[in-house]
């Protein structure tokens, strides 16, 4: 049993409550975070919606105004406001080019419709999300390659797998970047470069379910996480009785 | 001190530590399971739970119902829902023919988390490092936990959800409060997406 003061009583819920409105403001989010299993998304928000589509409200883009200290931008970070949000954007510091005099960059991620020239290798299943950075009126554009890149998440329509790739557009066509699977339907990828990003789902990936129907177990992963979880109980059970018994004792 | 209660402190003060290392494999192991289905995998999510409630059983959670604990987490459901409520309005995106089954998987999961990480591993580590070291450990396994799942994204947020809930726990006394809290909130949460 432990004891609560009741200075800490009044305290945290002070504490707590701070922290949740500045979580907030500071970083957006929507209720599926607070799942035990995971609420759906909210359907996918597009600018031009497929055929199929549900009915959507317009999807929704992000702004953020990053600090500049020394020529130097700040991390910072923006998301959309879907539920989950369809794009996150980390710059992490020094991401951004340096500015000059400038003691920001602003920052904008806009949906907008797919418009030719279109992916040769596969069919854009997302908006396709223009990230701009403009300090005192010019573009500014990503520092270097390398940690100090910008990360990029994009959330997908679906969760079918295999899933889409992320790829962006350059002056010689749309070129694929380097795709990690974070989440259920969220894929990310470093950012060589702001511009245009989009989902696209390659033309030679087949596509298989991605139900909760049975198989997709990942075998790898599951025995040591059980092997680890049963010794983990066996020797908390072990130690939880030599504590019960010694204190009998004493 | 005695040798015999200096024996028994020590091995006190590594239970924090078994029972992270065995939440660690648990959301391993819930990740594992729900292979592409994700967070969305009610399979993983029940396995989750029962591995979470198992845990807290063998380390001894203690489960209290009084109404205050009951009022106390409504009103944590209540807050959490509400910053939902004024940056995004109802929703109403999704059909209730689903909602059943997501709902007491849902429930049972949140129960199981609050279960573990406000009771047994609030206990484990009050008992060695205080009250305040158990709210903050609580909250950042709790954010660590979506991690997997969401993306990295819903860290700050997820941090602060665990801070009210570690919260609920202290003005309490007990679980059942930000059981409740959480559980309210999600199952509202469908509603609003």
């Amino acid at each position: 049993m432990t004891v609560t003061s009741a200075r800490q009583r009044r305290r945290w819920p002070g504490i707590a409550a701070f922290a949740l409105v500045l979580a907030w403001v500071v970083a957006p989010a929507t209720i599926p975070i607070y799942d035990g299993i995971g609420n759906p998304d909210e359907p996918y928000r597009y600018v031009k919606p497929p055929a199929s589509a549900k009915t959507t409200k317009a999807p929704t883009s992000a702004h953020v105004v990053v600090p500049v200290t020394a020529g130097s931008s700040a991390a910072q970070f923006a998301n959309t406001g879907e539920s989950g949000p369809q794009v996150s954007l980390y710059l992490p510091p020094k991401a951004l080019q340096q500015t000059g005099a400038a003691k920001s960059v602003s920052v904008s991620v806009t949906p907008t419709a797919p418009t030719a020239p279109l992916p040769s290798d596969g069919t854009i299943v997302t908006n396709v999300y223009r990230i701009t950075a403009t300090a005192n009126g010019q573009s500014v554009g990503v520092a270097s390659s390398g940690p100090s890149e910008p990360t990029l998440q994009m959330r997908a329509p679906d969760a079918q797998q295999p899933g889409p790739v992320m790829e962006h557009r350059t002056d010689t066509g749309w070129k694929r970047e380097r795709t990690i699977r974070v989440g259920t339907d969220i894929y990310q990828a470093q950012a060589p470069a702001l511009g245009d990003w989009a989902l696209v789902q390659l033309t030679d990936a087949p596509k298989t379910g991605g139900s909760d129907s049975g198989g997709g177990i990942n075998w790898v992963l599951l025995g040591p996480g059980i092997g680890l979880l049963v010794l983990a109980i066996l020797v908390l059970m072990v130690r939880l009785r030599r504590t019960s018994a010694t204190a009998q004792d004493g | 001190m005695t040798v015999v209660a200096a024996h028994a402190r020590r091995r006190v003060a590594l239970e924090p530590l078994l029972l992270l290392g065995a939440f660690g494999s648990a959301v391993v192991v819930r990740v594992a399971v729900a292979g592409p289905s994700g967070p969305g995998s009610i399979r993983a999510g029940l396995m989750f739970a029962a591995i979470l409630a198992v845990l807290a059983f063998v380390s001894r959670a203690g489960f209290v119902v009084s109404r205050r604990a009951a009022i106390v987490g409504a009103a944590g459901a209540a807050v959490l829902v509400l910053p939902v409520l004024v940056t995004h309005g109802v929703g109403g995106h999704l059909a209730a023919t689903g909602y059943p089954i997501w709902a007491v998987a849902t429930a049972a999961v949140a129960t199981a988390e609050e279960a573990f990480l406000r009771g047994a591993l609030y206990d484990a580590v009050a008992r060695d490092h205080g009250i305040d070291a158990a709210v903050v450990i609580g909250a950042i396994a709790f954010a660590a936990l979506h991690v997997p799942l969401y993306g990295w994204h819903v860290v700050p947020l997820d941090l602060a959800v665990g801070l009210v809930l570690g919260a609920l726990r202290v003005w309490t006394g007990t679980w059942t409060a930000p059981a409740l809290a959480h559980a309210g909130a999600d199952l509202i949460g469908w509603w609003l997406v």
